[in-house]
């Protein structure tokens, strides 16, 4: 008498996750839509409701476990018949059914009270529906290349992957489906040896110096999609820096209209801004590479990604169609990323379909760095602090005590060409240096 | 205590599992060790299993054959049979030359083989017990081994039912292939592949046999329409079907054996010669000391492992009856291979999509894959297209026109999941629908691939149109 929830499929191409929190105990009684359990899948957490109302019968997977689409994750006593199927009687075969327990002397459970088949069938697959075409040679070729061949896009007849979408998808990883539908979890879901890389222990003369400590789910997502991103892009960084007195100024001058509106103004939301000016003058830098097709996808919305770091990992929610937002829309929505991150209550789709990213250190103090791409996008911007340095202006051409900021453009080079990240990088100058330009063009 | 002896890649099990693991273990570079309880190699399979068997129906078929020639004008005599003979070709010209075969074969490979009993003692030792009553068993009995991986292929055993306990007139599947003489009366407890194999061949040598089922249906595995291809056959040698039976007991004298059985709460008795019961395996993983390790077992008994047949205890794999998978040689040898790559540090994995099984029942029954309610039961979509034998010239030849082929793919774009054949040959059929279904092609490719004529797959060619909407010869 029991409901056996399974885990659900949650969003595009995530089958697993990590048990994070069970928000229930055995025994505990649950209404129908109760929040049950908190999962963590690529870059966030979902809670998970109690699709039926009853009682906490027993807890199948624990916390810190990881659990496949299909898995049972709780029983429910519901009252009701026993449901979730798997609990086929060992006994009598139906008609119809498997010939798989297959045997020299097969199951054909006996007369007498014979127990049923000793030797069973395996258990079906998690997911039986995911029919990856595939030779056999390939997918062991797809071993051997350390290629999680699930993830491969197919490019064969009838949907076979063939010996060279291996090979093609080595080097590239998983912009699976064009445009928005990719994102981190695309890279993520790249398996840890997709960078063709044998994995090696590491190996130490004084272990007792040393502690050791598993990777937490986070980090290891963390290290996958920058090993990922890496391996599929050549990243080149172009450094910058722009005065930007009058853009400190006009912040200023602002600051309290937003905090009349609860709103805490940053630097954020004029680079996001001028991000998407950018983005318009520049379609290059709002595009993904289908490597499979050998297409470029430009992408006509405006997602504009601000990595966020939290004491449980790595976050970059994106401001959605920041083309159609005020300074003030986009500062509130970034204060209230920022604040779901850190209560790990980010959804996925807040970090899926991303344009082009931005990393912030400057407000902890950093310079200059080379951010990493956060595939499938094409560039990164990071941006440093604003320090007080000399400054020739280019107007009266007298040294003055200027506000620099400092900006690091990394961009995926088979995409983008040296110059072309220049004439970006001086437009955005262009625009930070001058807001008023921003109000114009943003 | 004895000396420890090291020794690097140890397989227990000289059946169709160890001995492939072991060949293609030394193949990889390993210095192999396989221990095996028995004097002869070769295991269930090679030894008291599907080879013998499928040597006991060839003789069926041919005493048949030599009885009842009329169809084709042939008048004979009728035809006597000297069963010792029979069993002594069987057991000389067959079970011993592929036994000594793969004799051969692990000497060219340079595996070292040790005689005796293997029993774990913890997850890198194992200890080599003397096969037999052992009067004095100390601590020093024995051979003790360390090794560095090891591969278990202990097998499985058949199950013994109550009341029907194996001796004298009743017997495993093991004394039913080695009869003395062709029995009268011979009660076959199980319809499963191995009873309804032998059922077939002892008729075909002039017994009188009765099968008792628990089921509602013998081979309750195969799809119905198969199966009734086959009951008509079997109903035609005069074999006895009694279904939804439970067998009771049975007493037996030096000349007999009564078995009972009830049947809707009616019992009823038959006087046999021999009463055989194969109601099917268990696993061999209960005495070999298993619990001193990390080795974990399911409900069943069965080695839980991971995709490479790796054990809970790293530097163990347990393959062929005793792993996932139905118990079938075939099976055990893609296992074995697949552990022996694992352990020379290969990317090999047990990732095969459908395990073909046969009964070689007549006619013979093959199967690979997902039958339609399995897919169905996976909430896959499928379509089935069939042809029949009695369209294919070749069958019509042979006159053995009963059977067809089946096909069961996915709705969308027809790649091939399953494919069932009841018929002449299905046993060799079945091979390239494996390759089929484990390549993942679809019935197109069949369908666009020349099949030669007249032969019995044709109608696997034929089939595919049918499915594709331009059946040819139906």
């Amino acid at each position: 008498m029991a409901y056996e929830f399974k885990l659900p499929e949650m969003g595009e191409g995530i089958t697993e996750g990590e048990i994070a929190t069970w928000l229930v105990k055995v025994g505990d009684k649950v209404k129908e839509d109760d929040p049950l359990v908190e999962i963590q899948n690529d870059k966030s957490v979902q809670e998970m409701p109690s699709p039926v109302a009853g009682t906490i019968k027993s807890i199948e997977k624990q916390e810190g476990e990881t659990a496949e689409k299909g898995d049972t994750l709780v029983i429910i006593d519901d009252g009701s018949a026993d449901t979730g199927g798997e609990s086929a009687p060992a006994a009598p075969a139906k008609e119809e059914a498997a010939p798989q327990p297959a045997k020299e002397e097969a199951p054909a459970p006996a007369p007498a009270a014979a127990p049923a088949a000793a030797v069973t069938a395996p258990p079906a697959a998690s997911n039986p529906n995911a029919i990856v075409k595939a030779m056999p040679s390939v997918r062991q070729y797809a071993r051997d290349k350390g290629v999680d061949i699930t993830a491969v896009p197919a490019t064969g007849n009838h949907g076979q992957v063939t010996k060279a979408d291996i090979d093609g998808f080595n080097g590239a990883a998983a912009p699976a489906a064009p445009a928005a539908s990719a994102a981190p979890a695309a890279s993520a879901a790249t398996t840890e040896k997709a960078t063709g890389q044998a994995i090696k222990p590491y190996k130490s003369d004084q272990p007792d110096l040393e502690t050791r400590e598993p990777m937490s789910p986070m980090r290891k997502i963390i290290a996958k999609s920058m090993r990922t991103s890496k391996d599929i892009a050549p990243h080149v960084t172009s450094f910058d820096d722009v005065e930007v007195s009058a853009l400190m100024a006009n912040r200023k001058k602002y600051k309290q209209a937003a905090a009349d509106q609860d709103i805490h103004l940053t630097f954020l939301p004029y680079i996001v801004k001028a991000l998407v000016a950018v983005m318009k003058k520049f379609p290059e830098f709002n595009a993904s590479i289908d490597d499979t097709t050998q297409e470029i996808v430009y992408k006509h919305y405006y997602n504009v990604g601000i990595a966020t770091n939290t004491d449980h990992g790595l976050y970059v929610p994106n401001i959605k169609n920041a083309d159609a937002k005020g300074m003030f829309e986009i500062a509130k929505e970034i204060t209230d990323n920022t604040q779901a991150a850190y209560d790990n209550k980010l959804g996925p789709d807040t970090m899926r379909g991303g344009s082009i990213t931005i990393s912030n250190v400057g407000s902890i103090g950093g310079g200059w760095f080379t951010p990493v791409i956060n595939q499938p996008e094409v560039a990164i911007l990071g941006v440093g602090k604003i320090a007080k340095e000399p400054y020739v202006d280019p107007e009266d051409g007298e040294i003055k005590v200027g506000n620099m900021l400092k900006l690091s453009l990394s961009y995926d080079h088979r995409l983008i060409d040296g110059a072309l990240a220049q004439n970006a990088l001086n437009y955005m100058n262009q625009l930070l240096h001058d807001p008023a330009m921003l109000l114009m063009e943003g | 205590m004895a000396d420890v002896e090291k020794k690097e890649t140890v397989i227990i099990g000289a059946g169709p599992g160890g001995y492939v693991a072991a060949i293609r273990a030394s193949e990889l570079g390993q210095k192999v060790t396989l221990i095996e309880k028995s004097d002869k190699l070769g295991g269930v399979c090679l030894n008291v299993g599907c080879v013998p068997s499928k040597a006991l129906i060839a003789a069926g078929h041919r005493f048949q054959e030599a009885n009842d020639a009329s169809t084709y004008g042939i008048t004979t005599q009728p035809a006597t049979i000297d069963f010792a003979k029979t069993q002594d070709w069987k057991q000389k010209k067959v079970v011993d030359r592929m036994t000594s075969g793969v004799k051969m074969l692990l000497n060219k490979h340079k595996v070292e083989i040790i005689q005796g009993e293997a029993v774990l003692d913890s997850d890198t030792q194992l200890r080599v017990m003397p096969v037999g009553p052992q009067q004095f068993m100390s601590a020093d009995t024995g051979r003790t081994i360390q090794f560095e991986n090891l591969i278990i292929a202990s097998g499985s055993h058949p199950i013994e039912i109550p009341g029907f306990k194996f001796d004298g007139r009743v017997i495993d599947s093991t004394g039913g292939l080695n009869l003395p003489e062709i029995p009268k009366e011979f009660v076959v407890i199980g319809g499963g592949y191995v009873g309804t194999e032998l059922a077939g061949a002892y008729a075909n040598l002039g017994s009188h046999v009765t099968i008792i089922e628990g089921l509602p249906s013998i081979l309750a595995g195969f799809s119905k329409d198969m199966v009734s291809v086959v009951l008509k056959s079997l109903k035609k040698k005069g074999v006895d079907i009694i279904t939804s039976a439970t067998a009771k007991s049975s007493s037996q004298d030096d000349k007999s054996v009564s078995v009972t059985y009830e049947v809707d709460g009616k019992e009823s008795t038959i006087k046999a010669d021999y009463c055989m019961v194969t109601v099917g395996r268990r696993p061999n993983t209960d005495d070999i000391g298993l619990e001193y390790t990390k080795v974990k077992l399911d409900d069943h008994g069965i080695v839980e492992t991971d995709e490479q047949g790796r054990t809970a205890s790293e530097h163990i794999f347990a393959i062929g009856d005793i792993a996932s998978g139905p118990a079938l040689a075939h099976k055990a040898f893609f296992q074995g291979k697949v552990a022996a790559g694992a352990i020379a540090g290969k990317n090999t994995a047990n990732d095969y999509i459908g395990v073909p099984g046969v009964c070689f029942s007549d006619p013979e029954l093959a199967v690979v894959g997902l039958t339609q309610a399995q897919a169905k039961d996976k909430g896959i979509e499928v379509a089935t297209a069939k042809f029949p034998f009695a369209g294919n010239a070749r069958a019509v030849s042979l006159d053995d026109p009963e059977g067809f082929v089946r096909l069961i793919y996915t709705k969308d774009d027809q790649t091939l999941l399953g494919g069932e054949v009841v018929g002449p040959g299905a046993s060799d059929l079945i091979a390239e629908l494996s390759l089929v279904v484990n390549s993942r092609m679809n019935i197109e490719d069949i369908a666009l691939t020349i099949h030669p004529h007249p032969t019995l797959s044709e109608p696997i060619q034929e089939a595919a149109d049918v499915g594709l909407g331009f059946p040819t010869h139906i």
